[in-house]
């Protein structure tokens, strides 16, 4: 007992003789390991970090509403586009209870935007991988679609590992362990080759989706940060 | 048995299994069966594109001549037909997605299309009447604004409320043609082609010229054909039959449908017609003719939007169209489904204030669901319009306020400046809470300009605008839309920008320092011209003065001004006498002979009148001698007496009247003896008169001058200090007389001075000689030594003959004995043998003869 009181302290004495170093240098984010606890990431301020996340997410949505219109101008024909203004109907990610309301969405607390957030990426990273390679199929898909594809998958990952930090520095808590809710959801993706037009219908509803939810990712960050910012017109709750 | 198995799969099927081997491979390719496909097919389809108009002349028959073995029918029915076509179309890019996107907020001007054909033209009632009237088709818009030339306008319609388009009728003939010809059937030919001369086939041969004009106003255009006198294609009861387009209309005739995607659409009229059209407008590219001419239900009770301001509430409008029984409140209601609640529900609130208006506030709108709703009159249950949408994608934001500008800087020229554009969010949408994200588009134009210049989006509320120009008023405004949407809200108020040009110093300096520049530059450029094109410009400016071209001289010696040797050089060349004579020697002569009058001016006025005369006369007589000397030798023998004569003439003439040659003030006779000195060549007739004259000019003058001492012209009583030399003087002018006489060369002036002689007598005349050897001798010392030689002989040849010898004997030897000396001849020998010991003679004796020719004294040293 001694021994391991000894152990904490030189610790503890270890880590501020060393405080001024972690200022200065700039620690990789990388808050995973287990014995680094939280303060390995307080070398990128909460804010900061907020920050990023939120980019990312505008970034996501901006080229998700590209491709979407892409995807639209290649293969959808002209009746269908209205398709979009219905935005998706079949989403898989629908059955989540994701507020609609600007009123709702004020009432949620951080914790549930959060995990919302990170429930929406973990959903999407399957279907992503999915409409890569069905596009791949496509002999005439243009390479920027494919391109943007591919990147809004590499950056799902990391807004992803983002939102995870983040929710372990506000919340103090570990993730939830939601993935079993998404496995019915993820059974449409199979690997059946559908029809022509079945398939762009399909993958153009993907993307409408996708799109509708990278809205709501990027507008739930953004009220977090608004929140944070301690303004009274975010705090309404 | 294969084939005709292959006659029943869809061509899509026969390219997969023409994949699996070769052979199949070869087997698929048939012609025939291609062409079965291709003529089977192609009445089916819906559209045909301008660069799918199929090539093949369409013989109608199933069975293949060897021509058309060649053709491939699969290539063929590949590239036209519509499933297939999809992989010919451009694929397009990442900036024409921005482009068509931006395209999309410009307001596109009306497509219009042309309608022509057989099927326009052979009906009794007009098919635009037709169209016109069937409002359950297309509704009509109106008469458009843009006028085609030629063919007016045409008539604006409408398509789902949304798109406008336009329909011009091309007839080819007027009204009344068009009924003779369809009561009498004869087939008119469209003059909008050119066709083949002398056939009756109807296949145009290319467009008319005209009319390439109005392809290039119209977008697309429709062909009507006539499916009443065409049966074999009629097939009205498929919905969509296309008549095969002429081949030679294609978009070949057309340029704009060479760039545009050209949608070709085919539908028909209850009306038993067939349309072809090929559409190439902006608007309605993709519209198929199938929408165009589904019935449109927008006719009647619809809605005519939904939107939102702010993404928390939105609202939605309806009208009753042409149904005027349900325009009381409550006779059309709205209900709306969400996907979370499946049940229709009726709209949660009318608005009072504004008529067929459904407001759904907060709580009842949800962004990212679905909203589906439903027009409907509740009593008749009947659903006139529905529509879905999600709330998000009917955002349409307010307009941003507040906007306002700062001068950013101006350019040093004065003439560009750039500002920077504030604005703020509407205050509507929560941009602070993160609830909506906005971007904003900046546009300006100059004041009264059509075309807005438009900036990139923006996201922040400020933007800069670079390079406007100082002299110009610009209008700015700016809008904005939820970022990554589509719709743009109202355009915020203009605000107008304008910087007065500064008139400063940066704007003036520029200018006059440039012109500065420019000067000087421009001088610069001069001079280098002048140094490095130095020689042409003095050629040019200065042009050179004929070099004296004396041949056998050189020029250096004139450019040097050594006379002596010009003047020996001359003398030997003697054919430029004249010159010398006229020139230089004249006046050198008369310098050199001023020191005479000098030492002659003893006694008297009279006497240094004489003195004067004297210098004159021995100018003359030096002349004289000179040129003899130069007669003699280079012109002909007849002609030197003229000369000498003329050379005496003013001599004497000067000493009457004391000057001369310097001034020629006296009448008559100087003039003369100018022209004779100067013409050499002049007429005997005229040297006559001149001698008369002469000689009483000098016999008067003699008188006028001297008369008070001699009182007698030729009396000795003249010579009144110096009898001798006056003597030798009028001895002198004897043998000038007999001289002159024998130049004349007549009779009458022979005997004349035959006459004159009387008292001078001959041995005057042989006095003369020595007077004549002096001066030659004078002359050859002071001027030309070389020439002495030549000189003396002469001299003393005509000593001797001239006592003896009458006057003319007397020439004629000295002419020979000139001649033989200057030319090297030899005639007589006798005299050349004496020339050479007279002078010598003569030379020893006269010492001081060159300078004191003209002294009496020295003349009476000569004559003893």
């Amino acid at each position: 007992m001694c021994v391991c009181v000894s152990s904490v302290l030189q610790v503890w004495l270890c880590c501020v003789s060393l405080w001024p170093c972690w200022l200065s240098h700039a620690v990789p984010l990388d808050c995973k390991d287990e014995t680094g606890s939280l303060a390995h990431c307080t070398s990128i301020s909460q804010e900061k970090l907020l920050d990023r996340v939120i980019q990312h997410a505008e970034l996501i949505y901006r080229v998700s509403e590209e491709s979407c219109t892409l995807f639209e101008e290649m293969f959808v024909p002209y009746p269908l586009h209205t398709l979009r203004n219905q935005g998706g109907n079949m989403c898989h990610t629908k059955p989540f209870p994701i507020p609609g309301s600007k009123s709702e969405i004020q009432q949620i607390s951080d914790k549930w935007l959060l995990h919302s957030v990170l429930m929406l990426v973990q959903s999407w990273m399957e279907p992503l991988m999915y409409l890569q390679t069905t596009l791949n199929r496509y002999d005439d898909a243009p390479d920027a679609l494919l391109n943007k594809t591919k990147w809004v998958s590499d950056k799902l990952l990391s807004l992803e590992q983002g939102v995870v930090v983040l929710i372990r520095k506000m919340l103090d808590e570990g993730i939830l362990t939601s993935s079993s809710i998404f496995e019915h959801a993820l059974n449409p993706y199979d690997e059946q080759s559908p029809e022509m037009l079945e398939s762009v219908l399909r993958d153009y509803n993907l993307l409408i989706c996708f799109k509708k939810d990278a809205h709501k990712m990027e507008t739930f960050l953004k009220l977090l940060k608004c929140r944070q910012s301690n303004k009274l017109s975010c705090l309404s709750y | 048995m294969q084939f005709l198995i292959m006659t029943f799969l869809s061509p899509q099927d026969l390219c997969r299994l023409g994949g699996t081997s070769t052979y199949w491979r070869s087997m698929v390719r048939d012609p025939v069966l291609w062409k079965y496909f291709l003529f089977r097919d192609m009445p089916l389809w819906r559209s045909v594109d301008h660069l799918s108009v199929p090539q093949v002349k369409l013989t109608g028959s199933a069975v293949l001549d060897d021509s058309e073995m060649q053709f491939d029918y699969m290539a063929e029915y590949l590239r036209v037909c519509p499933a297939c076509r999809n992989q010919w179309r451009h694929q397009p890019r990442a900036f024409e997605s921005v482009t068509s996107f931006f395209q999309s907020f410009v307001p596109v001007s009306e497509p219009q299309f042309a309608m022509f054909g057989p099927g326009l033209e052979q009906l009794e009632v007009s098919l635009m009447n037709t169209i016109m009237y069937s409002p359950h088709i297309l509704p009509i818009a109106g008469i458009p604004q843009r006028q085609i030339d030629g063919i007016g306008s045409g008539i604006s319609f409408k398509y789902k409320d949304q798109h406008r388009f336009n329909i011009a009728t091309l007839y080819s003939t007027n009204r009344t043609e068009r009924e003779r010809a369809r009561l009498e059937h004869l087939n008119l030919r469209s003059k909008l082609f050119v066709y083949e001369e002398d056939s009756e086939s109807n296949i145009p041969l290319s467009i008319n010229p005209m009319f390439n004009q109005v392809c290039q106003a119209v977008n697309g255009f429709i062909f009507v054909a006539n499916a009443e006198t065409e049966r074999e294609r009629q097939q009205t009861d498929v919905g969509y039959i296309a008549r095969p387009l002429p081949i030679s209309f294609s978009s070949a005739y057309c340029p704009t449908l060479g760039w545009e995607m050209a949608e070709a659409m085919a539908y028909s009229l209850s009306l038993s017609l067939l349309y072809l059209g090929l559409l190439c407008g902006n608007g309605l590219v993709s519209a198929r003719g199938s929408e165009l001419f589904t019935p449109d239900p927008s006719r009647g009770p619809h809605f005519t939007g939904c939107r939102s301001r702010e993404q928390e509430t939105f609202r939605c409008w309806w009208s009753t169209g042409t149904f005027q029984n349900l325009t009381e409140p409550g006779a059309l209601r709205v209900f709306y489904q969400t996907k979370n609640a499946l049940e229709w529900q009726e709209c949660p609130d009318y608005t009072r204030t504004v008529e067929n208006e459904c407001y759904f506030n907060k709580t009842f709108t949800h962004i990212w669901t679905s909203y589906c709703i439903q027009l409907r009159s509740v009593p008749q249950n009947i659903t006139y319009d529905d529509t879905c949408f999600t709330v998000e994608n009917i955002v349409h934001p307010d307009p941003p306020i507040g906007l306002n500008w700062t001068l950013l800087n101006v350019s040093r020229s004065g003439l560009h400046f750039d500002v920077l554009v504030r604005w703020a969010p509407p205050p509507s949408a929560d941009v602070q809470m993160g609830w909506m994200s906005l971007v904003y588009q900046v546009q300006y134009r100059v004041k009264n300009a059509s075309h807005w210049e438009m900036l990139d989006l923006e996201s922040g509320t400020q933007q800069s605008l670079y390079g406007l120009h100082t002299d110009k008023e610009y209008e700015v405004r700016v809008r904005c839309k939820m970022l990554a949407f589509d719709n743009f809200g109202e355009f915020s108020d203009s605000i107008f920008v304008h910087v007065a040009q500064i008139p400063s110093k940066e704007s003036t300096f520029p200018t006059t320092l440039v012109l500065i520049f420019g000067v000087i530059g421009v001088v610069i450029l001069l001079v280098l011209l002048i140094f490095s094109q130095q020689q042409r410009l003095m050629v040019i400016f200065l042009p050179p003065i004929p070099a004296p071209k004396i041949k056998g001289i050189d020029p250096e010696l004139l450019k040097n001004g050594k006379l002596d040797q010009l003047n020996s050089l001359l003398s030997s060349q003697d054919m430029y006498k004249p010159d010398f004579y006229h020139e230089d020697p004249w006046v050198e002569f008369i310098q050199l002979d001023l020191d005479d009058p000098a030492e002659k001016n003893e006694s008297s006025d009279t006497q240094h009148l004489l003195g004067l005369s004297r210098s004159g006369s021995s100018h003359v007589l030096n002349f004289k001698s000179d040129d003899d000397s130069g007669r003699a030798s280079c012109y002909d023998p007849e002609l030197p007496n003229p000369e000498d004569l003329a050379s005496l003439l003013p001599a004497h003439s000067g000493r009457g009247e004391n000057h001369p040659l310097v001034s020629s003030s006296s009448p008559s006779i100087p003039d003369l003896g100018i022209q004779q000195t100067s013409e050499v060549e002049e007429t005997p007739i005229q040297t006559q008169p001149a001698v008369h004259s002469w000689v009483n000019m000098d016999f008067y003058a003699q008188v006028s001058d001297f008369t008070p001492a001699g009182g007698v012209v030729l009396s000795p009583g003249q010579l009144n200090s110096s009898p001798e030399k006056k003597k030798e003087e009028e001895n002198e002018k004897k043998i000038q007389l007999q001289l002159l006489s024998d130049g004349a060369y007549t009779s009458e002036n022979t005997a004349r001075q035959l006459d004159v002689p009387p008292s001078p007598g001959p041995e005057q005349g042989y006095h003369a000689f020595p007077t004549q050897a002096v001066e030659g001798n004078l002359w050859n010392g002071e001027y030309l030594v070389s020439a002495g030689d030549s000189q003396t002989p002469y001299l003393l040849p005509e000593a001797p003959p001239a006592p003896t010898l009458p006057p003319v004997s007397d020439y004629t030897v000295v002419q020979e004995v000139d001649a033989q000396h200057s030319l090297l001849l030899n005639p007589p020998s006798s005299q050349p043998a004496l020339c050479p010991h007279t002078p010598n003679k003569h030379l020893p004796a006269m010492p001081t003869m060159p300078m004191g020719y003209l002294t009496p004294d020295l003349l009476g040293n000569l004559n003893p």
